[in-house]
């Protein structure tokens, strides 16, 4: 081997191997040496690299409760009537905001006709559910907060960002938003079977015009 | 074959928490029913798929697909999974009773009015029972999930015509009027082609649709 570069047909790709100044010519078991050599120095950088993203992953983790929580503290205080008209106005559903703070639609019924008052338990929820979409729209510019939330992760699985929610993973919901995760990595955590329970079925528009229910077309090779 | 979380989680309202301005859907509880061939009048649940319950303008069918309950052994919930496929359970109203799955017949719409509804199945409740009768009926044991996907833009249709008669009866309107307003409301196609009712098949369209229908709602009220 008589160049010092591995490769010249891409200049982009292009590495130099680091060579004594004297020297006109590597053997090729040296440079394959020297190559191993860098490879593993590459290596352990990208671990290194790796290492501290994850770090500063855990760190931005652990700040987002604490922060939608404080928000939602402030939140809490406007009025209760408000709190529901602005979740109303954003296009969620009575249901899907009951299920978010444990109680029966009934109840906040209740709520929105001013016949009871939720618990400070369930104030707080409600709170936390208007932070979350004030943080989401105001920070990471989504439009339809309500319908970003409703839609599946994943083609292949029913959860649902609003799903995170009702578990409290809204470190998930932010990093989702911000792109800091891939949706098939947060599934991993929160539902590790998602991918071993790909749906087999489909739902179609059926000849009268109706949804309808049937294999998928690859069903039988899974 | 899947079980409910708890009693709880399989009922959207029961007793006085049903209420009067719910449409009639699947999974609906009633009381001082005949389902035909299946013996004297008692409790009876609407096992009808709600696509098979109106017509095309959205009045009630004559008669519907029901199932009477029966009395039967006390269920727990991990047992929904090991068997009793003939059986819907219905802890939380009755828990020595549940829904004979072979005992199908129909009843008359005009017999199932609002005072006489017991208790309502929740969205998870619609999907398990339509499980259970599918599973019964065919042994094909389909997850609740794609029961879900499939028909829950039907669950909320049926959850926006309860809130707009809420605010129209609150101007006045009957609930007559008001179903009637709702049905020409959502069928009408947009501006863009697609009807309400059609867009709500979208999971990602169903948070405009519901603003636009509360909307609409408001301005009829107003109007009243």
């Amino acid at each position: 081997v008589s160049d010092r570069t591995v490769d010249q047909t891409n200049p982009a790709m292009t590495l130099k191997v680091p060579v004594s100044g004297d020297e006109t010519t590597v053997s090729a078991d040296l440079l394959a040496d020297r190559a191993g050599f860098l490879r593993n120095r590459a290596r352990i950088l990208g671990a290194d690299v790796a290492g501290v993203q994850h770090e500063v992953a855990d760190f931005h983790r652990s700040t987002i409760g604490p922060a939608i929580r404080a928000k939602a503290v402030e939140v809490a205080k406007r009025p209760l009537a408000d709190l529901l008209q602005e979740l109303a106005d954003l296009g969620f559903s009575w249901r899907a905001i009951a299920e978010l703070c444990e109680v029966s639609v009934p109840a906040l019924r209740k709520w929105r006709i001013g016949t009871s008052e939720p618990a400070r338990t369930n104030r707080q929820r409600l709170a936390e559910l208007v932070a979350v979409s004030e943080l989401l729209t105001a920070d990471h510019l989504i439009d339809d907060v309500a319908a970003w939330l409703e839609m599946p992760l994943d083609a292949n699985s029913v959860v649902t960002a609003f799903d995170l929610l009702r578990q409290h993973r809204d470190d998930c919901v932010v990093e989702l938003a911000g792109a800091h995760r891939a949706p098939a990595d947060v599934l991993d955590e929160v539902d590790p079977e998602w991918r071993s329970r790909r749906i087999q079925f489909e739902v179609v528009e059926g000849p009268d015009g109706e949804h309808l229910i049937r294999p998928t077309s690859d069903a039988g090779t899974q | 074959v899947e079980s409910p979380a708890s009693a709880d989680a399989l009922w959207l309202a029961r007793d006085a928490d049903v209420n009067p301005n719910r449409p009639i859907f699947t999974g609906d509880l009633f009381d001082d029913v005949e389902v035909a061939g299946q013996g004297p009048k008692g409790m009876a649940m609407v096992v009808a798929h709600p696509c098979s319950m109106r017509g095309k303008n959205g009045a009630l069918a004559e008669r519907v697909l029901m199932a009477p309950v029966r009395s039967y052994q006390k269920l727990p919930l991990k047992a929904w999974t090991e068997g009793h496929f003939g059986v819907f359970p219905i802890p939380g109203v009755d828990e020595t009773a549940a829904v004979a799955l072979d005992a199908l017949g129909t009843a008359p719409t005009t017999a199932l009015d609002s005072a006489s509804r017991v208790a309502c199945l929740s969205e998870l409740g619609v999907n398990l029972l339509q499980q259970r009768l599918v599973m019964r009926l065919t042994r094909a044991d389909l997850p609740t999930s794609v029961f879900h996907e499939a028909f829950s833009h039907t669950y909320e249709e049926a959850d926006l015509l309860e809130e707009w008669c809420d605010v129209l009866s609150d101007a006045g309107r009957s609930i007559e009027e008001a179903t009637a307003m709702f049905e020409l409301a959502v069928r009408e196609p947009r501006p863009a082609g697609e009807s309400f009712q059609g867009l709500l098949r979208d999971p990602q369209q169903r948070a405009s649709v519901r603003r636009d229908l509360r909307r609409l709602a408001q301005e009829a009220a107003g109007s009243s």
